[in-house]
């Protein structure tokens, strides 16, 4: 019980300091019995009693799911991207058991789907892509941001991916390429 | 030719975006060891005890080194000063003291924090004026701070000095700047099952890891194998030891693997910044504006050891002319002891405060002599056939080139200037420099396989640019006429590919480049030799292309790499080539050179800047609207690859310019460990356009086909760029970096209102 309040006061926290969507609300305590588990990549798993980690660290150790990559620990680089119930959050800043009984997406499986395989090829193809550290949070973001607004202008897309730093590429081939995304994915959706 | 110069695929790139590409943190073996490193909190103390006993009772704790447990070796890039772990006193705030290794991060982050350091504090010197006074505390105990300056002379400066109509003094002090590569630092090291280690490390030099870790464990270097898996950048700050020692020791003393990383606060408190500096410079003027002399003295901030500066204090010295022609010369550049985190290369190292101290005294003498500031620098300018400040011979110089397409656009962009925002001030500005490339040695091989694939190897780093997976595939490609699909390159391993001297110096695709031309020019001749005997030809009348090697004129007459391949197998024996490469030494002429540890541009680029800025004089906030960026790198051979240097170069010296410090405080310790108080650019804060131009036309004579290094000049001139815009608005620019608000407010308060439009 007594962890439960220690998890809701730095989920608390955590979200304030968040530049991100939060993390999410516990389950109610009566359907929590102590084990993590949740949906990630559309199976179901469970990783511990009580688990008190992170849910990164849960994704790259237990899942050995590395493409989510750690830059910081703090939610402020982006790196450790992944959707929680649809939305992205800092998998740095989330405790695993927030986690139970919801659904986590990581690059790995964002990175098939419709819009994530497109703005996959575009990233490649605008070289948006050099040392690749960022680039999985990239992705999972721009998808994010595609999947809910279909016509970005260059501001939306500022304003989605402030939180994702990259060193290498100065963000102009990130910018050409979610734009060419997002154009390729609205003309999907245009009915025939 | 067709291959090179064109868009190439980058093959790295999709595993990359899907995740599954492996950095360093990526591998789990069994039986890992996490570990924590204790650091000290204090700049300068006596060690008296290091207590571990609590930390050591820890569930789950395996294993606590401290100095005692280690030989007492030093190591260093130039100078073997630093110690593994300290030992006796401390020099800086977040040097290493113990370390412990744990089943789980968690169990050695609880033990780390019960270990009992007893600290005796000791004076310091923290900054470069502590340090530099009479009774400065001494760093190292019986040494000077002012350590070995790096000194150019030629002429007579001071007889310059006194005749000439005008004498100019700029006076510039530079910043602290993080690499804030996203990847942190990180190491694992494993038994390699043979009695050796397998180190797999976040590095873009991994034979100066293994030489360092042989050196220091006193292991043969064949017992020790570094490889460098995909690196999450680096800019400098991964070109040495790091973390490794600490990680072989360990894995040495347990037998298991152990793998140590820096969390982002670590990284920020002891990775090893850009120096900050103080850069004084003096010139000599006649009335035309001919620069006659100059004096520079540069003091750069070394931290508690040497590391890279004594070799950056050359560069240094060698940048203290700028791209300009100047006869008479004194440069000097001295590497400062503090006791603050030791500094090291960065991109580009001492550049950006020597261009910005450089140009922005050319725009001092541009004042004084009445001229604008393009015409000064039309007027000093290198030309073909001078020679650089070390007496280097300088056959080609397209710095003039460079000058003039910028000056076209700034005027361009100056005449359809749009209204600036409410109250805000628009301003243009350039800036010019020469880099380096350098001649560092790199080997490669190439082997034909017989399916006619070919499999390059080397030891060079692939840091995120592009220069080894696309850049020398490339090379390999074209010289064997194969598509660039059917070649890849194997790197970033001490066991996979010959020796290179590291991701630096602008140098990964000249260097690795040249040695695997030379190896695939090799592989070309055997295959020649193999289709002559097939196609009863003589081999120089043969051409490869399209993966067929056939008869010049006469292309029915033609077989298969693949076959060759085979057939030479059976006859002759594997296709196979191997190159080397070291850039010849450079004859230097007329100039006195005293411990100068590097001292030649080798293969020199040339690079001019402009910028369009908007100053909101109310809040000190400078945006750039929009950037010129022109450089002359010999022949391109990666168009997409080169410009994405270029962005992102440019990207990361505006961070340098205008937002990023390192926080150093009066006690010695970093107050901005994180990256929401040092601020790295983000994508909202980027130029609108950033447009890239190369200057064609100037192949470099030693270059693989031509090209010259790209790597770090992007990232050097945009403060130079920036500065000359903001005194284009305000009659004046500052005398200290960067242009954050805060900094530029302060001036603005200074500058005379009367001289402003
Ligand atoms: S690692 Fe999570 S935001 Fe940087
Ligand atoms: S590609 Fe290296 S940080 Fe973005």
């Amino acid at each position: 019980m007594s962890k439960i309040i220690v998890y809701r006061l730095f989920d608390l926290l955590r979200r304030m300091l968040s530049r991100k969507g939060r993390g999410g609300v516990l389950p109610g305590v009566g359907e929590f019995d102590g084990m993590t588990r949740f949906r990630c990549n559309g199976e179901d798993r469970q990783v511990g009693r009580f688990d008190e980690r992170l849910l990164i660290d849960v994704l790259r150790e237990d899942l050995r799911l590395t493409g989510t990559k750690l830059g910081c620990g703090t939610g402020d680089c982006g790196a450790c991207t992944v959707l929680l119930d649809g939305r992205p959050v800092n998998s740095c800043l989330v405790y695993a058991v927030e986690c139970v009984a919801r659904e986590v997406e990581t690059v790995e499986r964002v990175s098939q789907d419709d819009a994530g395989r497109i703005l996959a090829e575009e990233l490649v193809a605008a070289g948006a892509v050099q040392c690749g550290i960022c680039t999985p949070g990239v992705l999972v973001m721009a998808t994010s941001l595609v999947r809910s607004n279909p016509t970005p202008d260059r501001a939306d897309i500022e304003t989605a991916l402030s939180g994702n730093l990259c060193r290498c590429t100065g963000y102009l081939p990130i910018v050409r390429a979610v734009e060419a995304a997002a154009r390729r994915v609205a003309d999907q959706r245009e009915p025939a | 030719m067709t291959l090179l110069g064109s868009a190439l695929h980058r093959s790295d790139s999709a595993a990359k975006v899907d995740g599954s590409a492996r950095y360093t943190e990526d591998f789990q073996p069994d039986g890992l060891l996490h570990c924590a490193v204790v650091r000290s909190p204090l700049a300068s103390a006596r060690i008296l005890g290091v207590d571990t006993a609590r930390a050591a009772d820890v569930p789950g704790v395996v294993r606590i080194l401290t100095a005692a447990d280690l030989p007492d070796r030093r190591w260093g890039t130039v100078i073997r000063d630093q110690p593994v772990l300290a030992r006796d006193v401390v020099r800086f705030a977040g040097e290493p003291i113990a370390l412990i290794a744990a089943e789980s991060k968690a169990a050695a982050n609880q033990a780390a924090e019960l270990v009992e350091l007893r600290l005796d504090p000791l004076p310091a010197s923290v900054t470069m004026a502590d340090a530099l006074r009479e009774d400065a505390w001494p760093v190292h105990e019986g040494q000077p701070n002012r350590r070995e300056a790096a000194r150019v002379r030629r002429g007579d400066v001071d007889a310059c000095m006194l005749d000439a109509p005008f004498v100019v003094t700029t006076r510039i002090e530079s910043h602290r700047v993080h690499q804030g590569y996203i990847e942190p630092r990180a190491t694992l090291a494993e038994p390699d099952g043979a009695g050796g280690i397998a180190v797999t490390t976040a590095s873009q030099a991994p034979f100066v890891v293994r030489q360092g870790l042989a050196a220091l464990l006193d292991l043969p270097m064949s017992k020790i194998s570094v490889r460098v898996p995909a690196l999450g950048g680096g800019f400098g700050g991964k070109l040495h030891l790091g973390l490794a020692p600490l990680a072989a020791v360990t894995c040495l003393a347990t037998g298991r693997p152990v793998r140590v990383v820096c969390s982002r606060a670590e990284d920020m408190r002891a990775g090893n910044p850009r120096e900050n500096s103080i850069v004084e410079l003096t010139s000599a003027v006649d009335r035309s504006g001919r620069i006659l002399a100059r004096r520079a003295v540069v003091y750069l901030d070394s931290g508690a050891y040497a590391f890279d500066t004594p070799m950056i204090a050359s560069i240094a010295a060698l940048m203290g002319t700028g791209p300009y022609r100047v006869d008479a010369i004194d440069l000097t550049a001295v590497p400062v002891a503090t006791n603050t985190c030791p500094t090291g290369s960065f991109r580009g190292p001492s550049g950006p405060q020597m261009v910005y101290a450089v140009e922005t005294h050319m725009n001092e003498i541009a004042a004084a002599a009445g001229l604008s500031p393009t015409e000064i620098r039309r007027r000093n300018l290198l030309r073909s056939g001078d020679r650089g400040p070390s007496g280097e011979l300088l056959p080609d110089v397209t710095m003039g080139e460079c000058l003039e397409l910028a000056a076209r656009r700034l005027e361009e962009w100056r005449r359809d200037e749009p209204a600036a925002g409410r109250g805000r001030r628009r301003g243009y500005g350039l800036a010019c420099a020469w880099w380096l490339t350098s001649g560092a040695p790199a080997g490669a091989t190439v082997t034909m396989n017989e399916d006619g694939t070919a499999t390059v190897t080397t030891g060079g780093t692939e840091i995120g640019t592009g220069a080894v997976v696309v850049g020398v595939a490339a090379l390999v490609a074209d010289t064997l006429g194969l598509p660039l699909e059917r070649v890849t390159v194997r790197s970033g391993s001490t066991d996979v590919g010959p020796y290179d001297s590291g991701s630096k110096g602008s140098r990964t695709l000249f260097g690795v480049g040249n040695a695997a031309l030379m190896a695939a020019e090799a592989v070309a001749g055997q295959l020649r030799d193999e289709a002559a005997e097939q196609l009863e030809a003589a081999p120089e009348d043969l051409v490869l292309a399209d993966g067929r090697v056939s008869v010049r004129g006469l292309p029915q007459a033609s077989v298969a790499i693949a076959d060759l391949v085979v057939g030479a197998i059976n006859r002759t024996g594997p296709v196979v080539g191997t190159g080397r490469f070291r850039g010849a030494p450079i004859p230097l002429e007329g100039s006195i050179l005293d411990g100068m540890r590097f001292d030649a541009f080798n293969e020199a680029t040339f690079h001019c800047h402009a910028a369009e800025i908007e100053l909101d004089p109310e809040t000190g906030r400078i945006e750039v609207l929009r950037y010129l960026a022109v450089h002359e790198i010999g022949t391109v051979l990666n168009p997409d690859g080169a410009r994405g240097q270029v962005e992102g170069g440019v990207v990361q010296g505006l961070g340098y310019a205008l937002s990023e410090v390192l926080d150093v405080g009066a006690d010695g310790t970093v107050r901005n460990a994180d990256l929401v108080d040092y601020r790295l650019p983000t994508i909202a804060d980027i130029p609108r356009q950033i447009e890239t131009v190369f200057v064609a036309g100037h192949p470099g004579p030693s270059g693989p086909r031509g090209a010259k290094g790209i790597g770090e000049a992007p990232v050097i001139i945009p403060a130079a760029a920036i500065g000359a815009a903001l005194r284009d608005i305000l009659g004046d620019q500052p005398r200290a970096l960067p242009f954050d608000p805060i900094r530029v407010a302060a001036f603005l308060d200074g500058v005379d209102e009367t001289r402003q439009p």
